[in-house]
């Protein structure tokens, strides 16, 4: 009964016209972010959260969110009329959502995403209300030791945000904690890494780091692709007919639930669980050989799943600190940066913040349901618009993110050259969200470990002796054995997918 | 793998193929390992425990990263499937926005925000955009004049005035 007192509370804080605003605005910018080639939900966040720090936490943080959401919502429009997936999570829907579009029903291919959308995104929120404070119950009794535990369990998300190499993943991950390390160090309070240059004893800021590796980057990468492509000129209603309904609502259900149940795992990313409930449901369809060819189902499924993850994706986030995506990743740096740590204490020291965001996600997929069926043609030709006119925006909204939260031209400078090493490391296929999260998770890793060790004079005996670190720890190296089993799986099935649909 | 003769492809491009792309990452790991080891080297006489300094973690890295990286550098297998860079025109226009940014970087404390945004962004209209001259001008200075306005009057986001005095 406390968590509906709770949430009700939070109903109370989100309907305010300012955080009701928020939401509104932040499910508008995502959308438009998600539906622009070459944009997305990661880089959205990545330039507007600096700019979101001139607004209250709460505010902010609703706004992230709705931006988060809004850009997954946004991405299933080009994916469907482009077949350009704004992310990956949105490949499973071009497979049909594009022919479905080729054959002039591109509009109740919308329509079916959609709604699939708002119902899982719900599932995934009454989910969040249930199951979240549960595990933020469980994790009152942290000590240092357990936070290192906890920090090592996050580690494990690298595995499946790796994309095709653990090693490189791993790398990546270690390279992040090591820029981490810049400035001064915690114990003797002496300058690390600084090489004589004095701006760096401050630190390596975590914004310039997200601006130049998720948003600099992308733009330069981007570099000459994703002119605008004309979509098919016959959209049809938007509004599915009864039948199309009936047929797709239980696979909306068994998708959601499924994308559900897999983000609760720390690490499960919305793209795997798309893949595997397209896969479900054509393992069930009685006519298999429909997918591929334009089946609703084929596009209710990946987003039903996807956004279902996406919603519980905010259970380990909130709860342990753990971002299971990319776009999470970015949001867990805004958290930071609004003074939040996300963990085990957030529901307790900041519970009025996290139920006002919880109710927020509701009151966003309204919202965004809203703002989806009807304007759809407003959305169709926002996909028209040439990333090369929107490129030199983005960049002048960087500098002025960069350059807002300290006032520091240093940390523009920074932002640009990490602009430019993201560029490569992307165009050679080195992934990047292990070297932001561990960058993020760096500071919390190390004070843990030596307050651990100067507890237990040094000995790893501590991790042993506490019940909830040792358990942490084995379910970690478990889950670590496990995602690297799971990504093989999910690589093997999603190649197998993508031959059958080209062929 | 080595590349025919008179292969036009961009220089750090065939560098990277000769060598192999994973290789390369491989021993830039291992010297970013190093250098974490030597910092972990000069810090252990602040210790105040065997594990417990400032020490602790660049070494740990250190090591982790020269293992990882001669794994990788040792069982690099040919190359990865990468995107190819931008060669030619492209290539050009990329490094030019580039060297625009840094220039913004440099001008923007000496002329002030809406000075720099104006110049620089004429620049990337015409690099990135590829624009003509009239309308470069002509959007830069509506953008310059109204991201002005946007953060320095709504948002009250302190940017630089620089010599000329004017946000």
């Amino acid at each position: 009964m406390d968590t509906i007192h709770l949430l009700i509370a939070g109903f109370g804080s989100a309907l305010t016209p300012t955080n009701l605003m928020m939401a509104m605005l932040g499910a508008l910018i995502g959308s438009i972010a998600g539906m622009i080639p070459g944009v997305g939900p990661t880089p959205a966040i990545a330039i507007l959260m600096p700019l979101t720090t001139a607004l209250g936490p709460t505010q902010g943080v609703i706004m992230l969110s709705g931006i988060y959401y809004g850009a997954i919502y946004g991405g299933s429009t080009t994916a469907i009329l482009l077949n350009i997936p704004a992310e990956l999570q949105a490949v499973p829907v071009c497979f049909d959502g594009y022919p479905l579009a080729q054959q002039g029903r591109g509009g109740p291919a919308l329509g079916i995403a959609a709604i699939s959308s708002f119902v899982a995104g719900v599932m995934g929120v009454i989910g969040l209300v249930f199951f979240a404070p549960l595990l933020a119950d469980q994790a009152l009794a942290f000590g240092p030791a357990e936070y290192f535990a906890l920090m090592m369990l996050t580690l494990t998300v690298i595995v499946n945000l790796s994309g095709n190499s653990v090693i490189k993943g791993l790398i990546m991950g270690l390279s992040g904690y090591l820029l981490s390390l810049v400035g001064m160090g915690p114990a003797s309070t002496q300058a690390r890494f600084t090489f004589g240059i004095e701006p760096l004893t401050a630190g390596i800021e975590m914004i310039s780091v997200i601006i130049g590796l998720f948003a600099i980057a992308e733009v330069f990468h981007s570099f000459g692709e994703h002119e605008s492509k004309a979509p098919s000129p016959k959209l049809g209603s938007v509004y599915p007919r009864l039948t199309d309904l009936r047929d797709t609502v239980p696979t909306m259900l068994r998708s959601g639930l499924v994308g559900f149940l897999l983000g609760l795992l720390p690490g499960c990313s919305p793209a795997v669980s798309a893949f595997l409930s397209y896969d479900l449901e054509k393992r069930i369809a009685k006519k298999p050989e429909e997918f591929g060819q334009g089946a609703l189902r084929g596009v209710a499924a990946p987003e039903a799943a996807g956004n279902a993850t996406c919603s519980a994706g905010f259970i380990p986030l909130f709860t342990l600190g753990i971002p299971s995506s990319p776009p999470l990743a970015i949001l867990l740096a805004g958290l930071m940066i609004y003074g939040l740590q996300p963990g085990p204490m957030l529901f307790q020291g900041n519970g009025d913040f996290v139920w006002a965001v919880v109710a927020s996600m509701f009151i966003g997929n309204v919202m965004l349901l809203v703002l989806h069926l009807p304007l759809v043609g407003i959305w169709v030709k926002l996909t028209q618009i040439p990333l090369r006119i929107l490129q030199p925006l983005i960049l002048l909204l960087c500098v002025v993110g960069v350059y807002s939260v300290r006032n520091s031209m240093f940390d523009v400078l920074v932002s640009f050259v990490l602009g430019g090493v993201g560029y490569f490391l992307k165009s050679f296929k080195w992934p990047l969200v292990p070297f932001i999260l561990c960058f993020m998770l760096g500071p919390l890793t190390e004070r843990s470990f030596i307050q651990s060790m100067a507890i237990s004079d040094g000995s790893f005996s501590i991790f042993v002796h506490s019940p909830i670190a040792l358990t942490i720890l084995i379910f970690a190296a478990g889950l670590f054995v496990f995602s690297i089993a799971f990504m093989r799986r999910a690589h093997t099935r999603r190649r197998a997918l993508q031959l059958a649909t080209t062929e | 793998m080595f590349e025919a003769e008179g292969d036009s492809r961009s220089h750090p491009e065939q560098l990277s193929r000769r060598f192999g792309q994973d290789r390369i990452g491989g021993i830039i790991a291992i010297g970013l390992g190093l250098v974490a080891l030597g910092e972990a080297a000069r810090l252990y006489h602040l210790r105040t425990g065997t594990l417990v300094g400032d020490h602790v973690m660049p070494g740990a890295i250190g090591m982790f990263l020269v293992i990882l990286g001669a794994v990788l550098a040792v069982h690099a297998e040919g190359n990865t499937p990468t995107e190819k860079l931008p060669r030619g025109r492209t290539l050009v226009r990329l490094c030019g926005s580039f060297a625009i940014l840094f220039a913004y970087w440099f001008l923007m404390d000496r002329l002030g925000y809406l000075a720099s945004t104006f110049l620089v962004i004429i620049g990337l209209f015409k690099t990135m955009s590829q624009y003509g001259w009239l309308r470069s001008i002509l959007y830069a200075a509506i953008v310059s004049v109204t991201l002005s306005y946007l953060f320095m009057n709504l948002l009250n986001i302190a940017l630089p005035v620089g010599v000329i005095g004017v946000g």
